[in-house]
């Protein structure tokens, strides 16, 4: 098919968009966190962003995309990016260059392993990391983005994923889990080590992964027009009403309303609505936002409170258990209306799609959290994960990276 | 010569500085401290706002000044005046050994 400009031009600013959140992670998570680690995070966030990004050109988007192998990876015609068309689409995005798809979907390749480093932040080794996050990208991202998306058997089953609840927030979410868990909590686990120490600059980093996620979710239609802009409206009520519920909850629950509480009810809203953002109206869109703010509000409250689980950003909740109940909605408030080629919900005759969403949902929890717990469990046994107690009282700034975030002279 | 330390809210800073400079003391230290005594301090939330925690120690703001002994009483009554009742903190006077200006080399009382 021809190429469209229009949507060519939504298409690479979304890509940019979707880039931008990377590091905006980054700065949410060195916000959240102490100040002797909080370059720490960041250095993981960069460095993830170059180190993806070439392991995408590589191996990736080809294991994802290019044509199936018996339902379970993509073959190796694109591989090192050769005879990807630039003058010409691939099938995924029939009105875009070949390279614009490729590289918007290395945008995702990048940051779904790097939302797993809110969990294991302040007291992993940075070697283990880098190894992790390749083995991690290779076994677990790549398997189940073709899957889904790349037309293996998920996709053949009928599993949809607008824009990555189960392919990026169900597995990154319940991979933060297993990290945890693999990890052990850090030293002083306790309420005077979770002071965060820079709000204004997690906010900032909050704000501007808000709006890259509208070239996450809209730009997902992979082309501009009526279901980019439907996408992009359910993505804001839903952070909005999902954030709203964070507020409300904080001020009653804690006395008094907080700034990591509206951000983090903006966060997970976005996430929860990231599934079902090409498939709702943005009324449904509404309501999921304030079941996604109880869901991961008391989420956290169970995981971190009660389990004492030190999920240290809290990503299984935030991520995954949103991502999860945004995948789910699929299943109920799905309607062609909004978008011809998506499935119908419940609610609009098709009771079956729940039971498929939950297949799909299920596979993606499984992935996660069994494949990080063994790529871990093996890296653990080889090269060791967690830093030395004296790097972690020193702070992991220092002991990896002989950097200081902010110098008081 | 003695050394009075002086521990308030950092808000009472300017009162104080004001008293200071009624009673013609010209030079000062202060800075940032956290301490406990009977004042609790305010809960900071924790954990995305979903946790609160009182932290352990209080901030507060310590003054130092070092002046003639003669200054003493008429300063810490104009001080006690000012400062209202509410107000947690405390005002410790020890005796000054030595005090040199580095620059003139002065010592004793016209040192400081």
């Amino acid at each position: 098919m021809a190429i469209d400009t229009g949507d060519t031009t939504w298409m690479l600013i979304s890509t940019g968009l979707v880039f931008l959140m990377t590091p905006a992670l980054g700065f949410f998570e060195a916000g959240l966190i102490r100040l002797k680690n909080s370059l720490s995070v960041i250095m993981q966030t960069m460095t993830g962003m170059a180190l993806l990004s070439t392991l995408w050109f590589i191996v990736g988007f080809t294991l994802v995309f290019a044509p199936d192998v018996n339902g379970i990876i993509g073959d190796l015609q694109w591989f090192f990016f050769n005879n990807v068309p630039y003058n010409d689409s691939v099938v995924w995005a029939p009105t875009i260059p070949g390279v614009n798809f490729a590289t918007y979907q290395m945008m995702f390749a990048v940051i779904t392993p790097l939302l797993i480093t809110g969990a294991f932040a302040e007291r992993m080794k940075w070697n283990a990391f880098f190894i992790f996050i390749i083995v991690w990208s290779l076994v677990i991202y790549y398997p189940l983005a073709h899957w889904i998306w790349g037309g293996g058997w998920l996709a053949k089953i009928g599993v949809f994923d607008f824009a990555g609840g189960i392919v990026i927030h169900t597995s990154a979410g319940m991979a933060a889990l297993a990290s945890a868990l693999v990890l052990g909590r850090r030293k002083g686990f306790g309420p005077e080590i979770m002071v965060p120490h820079n709000l204004p600059l997690a906010a900032i980093g909050a704000t501007l992964l808000w709006i890259g996620w509208f070239g996450f979710n809209a730009g997902s239609a992979l082309a501009s027009g009526a279901l980019a802009a439907s996408a992009l409206l359910a993505t804001q009520i839903g952070a909005c009403t999902c954030a709203l519920v964070w507020i409300l909850l904080s001020w009653k629950r804690t006395g008094k309303p907080t700034v990591s509480a509206a951000i983090n009810g903006a966060i997970s809203g976005l996430a929860g609505v990231t599934p079902t953002a090409g498939f709702i109206t943005g009324q449904w869109a509404f309501v999921l936002g304030i079941v996604l703010g109880f869901a991961s509000y008391y989420g956290i409250v169970l995981i971190k409170e009660r389990l004492k689980i030190d999920d240290v950003l809290d990503v299984s909740s935030v991520h995954g258990i949103t991502g999860i109940v945004g995948s789910l909605w699929i299943g109920l408030f799905a309607t062609q209306a909004i978008n011809p080629i998506g499935p119908n919900g419940w609610l609009y005759g098709n009771p079956m799609q729940l039971p498929i969403q939950a297949l799909g949902v299920g596979v993606g929890a499984l992935m996660g959290f069994v494949g990080t717990f063994v790529i871990l469990k093996i890296l653990d046994y080889t090269i060791g994960i967690r830093a030395k107690e004296e790097e972690e009282d020193l702070g992991l700034d220092i002991s990896y990276h002989q950097e200081v975030a902010y110098e008081n002279k | 010569m003695k050394k009075i330390e002086i521990i308030i809210p950092d808000r009472e800073l300017q009162t104080v500085g004001a008293v200071l400079k009624d009673n013609n003391i010209g030079g000062m230290s202060h800075y940032r401290v956290q301490g406990k005594g009977i004042s609790k301090a305010e809960p900071v939330s924790i954990g995305r706002g979903t946790m609160q925690y009182t932290p352990e120690f209080v901030p507060r703001t310590k003054i130092e000044i070092v002046v003639k002994d003669d200054v003493v009483d008429k300063l810490v009554n104009n001080l006690l005046d000012t400062l209202s009742d509410k107000i947690g903190g405390k005002i410790f006077i020890t005796e000054a050994q030595e005090a040199i200006d580095i620059r003139t080399k002065a010592r004793g009382e016209s040192a400081i």
